[in-house]
């Protein structure tokens, strides 16, 4: 059975309204191997996958499309009932909306088992046991009985994938699988699917996350505006890619990456800054300009931040990294001061900052940006981005951008790279990553001295990731900014940290200069979370 | 997410019905400001000979006991139906505003006040709690107009005061706070105007209703008295020749249910549009 074909994919083609999203895509998939679907927002990833399940809509062609030996391109919406579930299985990446709220989950496992066996009652409860034992849910007699709303991300990621197993598939497909969960539990789900497709499952994963990609696929397709412009061995894609494209992909992983160092080709629409000069190393004598010292804040009998204590130097960045939970966005509220701490001070250049009216805080508040991870939240949602950056530029006294004005708004986005025409557009209207550079231009705009960013490129594609972090990179060099730098993902905060904070627990258990804490870490907490990820 | 995108988009016709429901509120309009263009004939003109005649080329609507043209009384009623329509729902949206601020922005004792006087209020039904203020006011179509404009208002009030909330407290209002915008600068700018767009939408729903309560208080005899044309008030003098006289009440009853029910039409489909 291993090793056999399961699918085939020729010439795939996908149009929606005459426009194709995906154009000729080939690939094949056999008995036991994992092959991974790879590419940036708009790819054609997701469309492709979705193909193979019937479920794409618009106008799909293929000069082959077959499943063991059926040929899916000539299957009914009848037919495709009989496809979709028993043969194969589909996991979504959003286990939050997958899974109905209102049901238990034993109940959505249970569904395809009434619709697509003849098990007897008492046959599908024992079967939708045993599928939560294979995904390794912990205790399943008592989770099936839960909801959605009652499991953490990781468990209910399992649920979708017990769902998606229960008919036994010989193949899996899997939209993002990793998305949006910690490393630690990331790694759960990696070695889930590993483990199944060891069995001889075979699994089509979609990934945007490289370093998910690596530890599970055999075999990696590059997609590109719908087109596969490279595959061929995990390995060999991922180490030594020969299409431009998969090596922009691939430089654009901040993973070993060392501080300073350029991940992305110089922007276009900035001004040519060069060679990257390498990060000026901080020194110890440069003035503390944000710090908190044993900052305690509880919610009810949940203590969200536990005695923490931090300090950043001008020009310096300081990462702060952390499970979900682990009370990181507390820390960033309490340090830009929109939350009162129960314990501990807040210090802003040198001066009390937090606890303090906000009235005294106010005229002080320039000094102190911040960068969200949903850029577009933060914009009001009626002002365009010439009025959200003039709002900024004049301490809120004005939003109309006036003939004065508008040469400021215009040298602001070109400083954060954009087009000067982006200043009519309505933040809606843009990408995540021309949003995220807006966002980054209305928090440099009252000149601050330091900037929280939380987040700020998690929901973007790795390569808009690099030029954002290039961009906090340059801007820091330019103008001696000092970041506070949250983020889940080690490879990011390890690329731009010079020192690292991390959080377990609403507790800093370690905290040093970031190579220290990345190469020889202490605390096992560390250790484990260093782990998880590599 | 993505799924949804990918699905090809449905076009079935929700125009149809919100050009129909337009196409209606426009005539109903004209009635209100030229009702002349539509029915030349004095509304309140008696020919006691053309008594209780049926709907014919002469009279379309045919003609009340005291044979005035029936067309052009229920073409003259617009005027007063719509007005107190919008006055009514105006006042009550008004109210609802100054209501829903205060709970929302003001201290937390202002909240709990506010909210318990919602709640009394709620736990009277509108057309009760309208009777009760004409109770106090006497019958009359200002105090009809302002007695359904005050009983729409709790309901207004709340949804002012969660909308509030929930703006006040997302990530952009705390993305001014962090650019030290002053909390009456994060009000005026960013937190009503925000809260309050859907709201106009939804007074347009309003509007209907607001005008099916005045209608309702002076069939009661509470709002407009006779001869005046209004709708409310012909439904009522209808009533009584029913079996002899069934267009009395059915085209007065008519303009009514289309009117409030263009509004709600166009009202929804106004809100279906501010969703997408």
């Amino acid at each position: 059975m291993a090793g056999s074909r399961r699918l085939t994919v020729d010439g795939l083609r996908v149009a929606f309204g005459g426009v194709e999203v995906v154009r000729g895509v080939s690939f094949t998939l056999d008995a036991g191997e994992c092959v991974a679907l790879v590419g940036e927002s708009g790819s054609g990833k997701s469309v492709t996958a979705r193909a193979l399940l019937g479920l794409a809509g618009g106008t799909v062609t293929a000069d082959a499309l077959t499943l063991d030996d059926t040929d899916l391109a000539a299957l009914g919406e009848r037919d495709w009932r009989r496809i979709r579930g028993p043969r194969i299985g589909l996991v979504l990446q959003d286990a939050l909306v997958s899974l109905d709220p209102l049901r238990p989950i034993a109940r959505e496992i249970d569904d395809p088992l009434r619709l697509h066996s003849r098990l007897t009652r008492p046959e599908r409860a024992a079967r939708v046991l045993e599928v939560l034992d294979e995904v390794s849910m912990p205790s399943p007699e008592t989770r099936s009985r839960q909801r959605s709303g009652e499991l953490s991300g990781g468990l209910r990621q399992r649920a979708l994938i017990a769902a998606a197993l229960a008919l036994r598939p010989g193949v899996l497909i899997a939209d993002e699988p990793t998305t949006a969960l910690d490393a630690e539990v990331q790694r759960q789900v990696v070695d889930r699917l590993a483990r199944l497709r060891d069995e001889g499952t075979s699994v089509l994963a979609i990934s945007h996350d490289l370093g998910a990609v690596r530890r599970l696929a055999d075999r990696v397709v590059v997609l590109r505006d719908g087109e596969a412009v490279e595959q061929g061995p995990t390995e060999q894609i991922l180490d030594a890619p020969t299409h431009p494209y998969t090596q922009a992909l691939v430089a654009a992983l901040p993973h070993g990456k060392p501080r300073g160092t350029r991940l992305s080709a110089v922007a276009a629409g900035r001004r040519n800054s060069g060679t990257p000069t390498p990060q000026a190393p901080t020194a110890e004598s440069s003035p503390v300009v944000l710090s908190a010292r044993r900052l305690t804040r509880r919610f009810g009998d949940f203590t969200a931040v536990d005695d923490v204590s931090l300090e950043l130097r001008a020009g310096e960045t300081l990462g702060l990294v952390g499970a979900s939970g682990s009370g990181k966005t507390t820390t960033a509220r309490l340090l830009l001061g929109l939350d009162a701490p129960d314990a501990g001070q807040v210090a802003l250049l040198g001066a009390p900052w937090n606890p303090l009216p906000e009235r005294e805080r106010r005229p002080r508040r320039a000094a102190l940006g911040a960068v969200y991870q949903d850029a577009l939240s933060s914009f009001d949602p009626r002002m365009t981005v010439g009025r959200i950056l003039v709002d900024a530029l004049t301490a809120g006294r004005a939003t109309r951008p006036g003939r004065a004005r508008l040469p400021d708004v215009e040298r602001m986005l070109r400083e954060v790279g954009l087009d000067p025409a982006v200043a009519a557009r309505l933040p809606r209207t843009l990408s995540g990553g021309q949003r995220q550079r807006v966002a980054i231009a209305r928090a440099l705009a009252p000149s601050p001295r330091v900037v929280v960013c939380d987040e700020p490129v998690s929901s973007l594609d790795v390569t808009v990731q690099a030029q954002v972090l290039d961009l906090l990179d340059e801007l820091q060099r330019e103008r001696g900014l000092a970041y506070v730098f949250i983020s889940h993902d080690l490879d990011v905060v390890r690329h731009q940290s010079d020192r690292v904070a991390v959080m377990s627990a609403g507790r800093v258990v370690e905290q040093g200069p970031a190579e220290q804490v990345f190469t020889a870490p202490e605390h096992p907490y560390t250790r484990a979370l260093l782990a998880a990820a590599t | 997410m993505t799924m949804i995108a990918a699905l090809p988009r449905v076009r079935f016709a929700p125009r149809v019905p919100a050009l129909v429901a337009s196409v209606l509120l426009l005539a109903v309009l004209v009635a209100a400001v030229w009702p002349e263009v539509i029915a030349p004939v004095d509304p309140l003109a008696i020919h006691p000979a053309d008594a209780f005649q049926a709907p014919s080329t002469a009279h379309p609507f045919g003609t009340d006991d005291s044979g005035r043209d029936l067309l052009a009384r229920v073409v003259h009623g617009a005027r007063a139906s719509l007005l107190i329509g919008v006055a009514a729902t105006a006042i009550g949206v008004a109210l609802g505003l100054v209501l829903g601020i205060a709970a929302a922005v003001g201290s937390r004792i202002t909240d709990i006040a506010v909210s318990r006087l919602l709640e009394v209020l709620f736990a009277l039904p509108g057309l009760l709690l309208s009777l009760v203020i004409i109770a106090f006011a006497g019958p009359g179509p200002i105090p009809a107009t302002v007695a359904v404009g005050l009983a729409t208002a709790p309901g207004y009030a709340r949804i002012f005061r969660s909308r509030i909330r929930a703006v006040a407290s997302s990530e952009m209002v705390e993305a001014a706070r962090v650019l030290g915008r002053r909390p009456s600068v994060l009000l005026v700018r960013h937190v009503l105007p925000n809260a309050l767009a859907p709201v106009v939408v939804l007074a347009t729903l309003g509007v209907g209703q607001a005008i099916v309560w005045a209608s309702s208080l002076s069939y009661l005899g509470l709002g407009s008295p006779p001869p005046a044309p209004e709708w409310g008030a012909m439904l009522e003098a209808g009533r009584t020749y029913l079996a002899v006289a069934p267009w009395m009440t059915v085209f007065p009853g008519l303009a009514i249910v289309a009117t409030a029910a263009a509004t709600t039409v166009l009202g929804r489909a106004l809100t279906a549009r501010g969703r997408s």
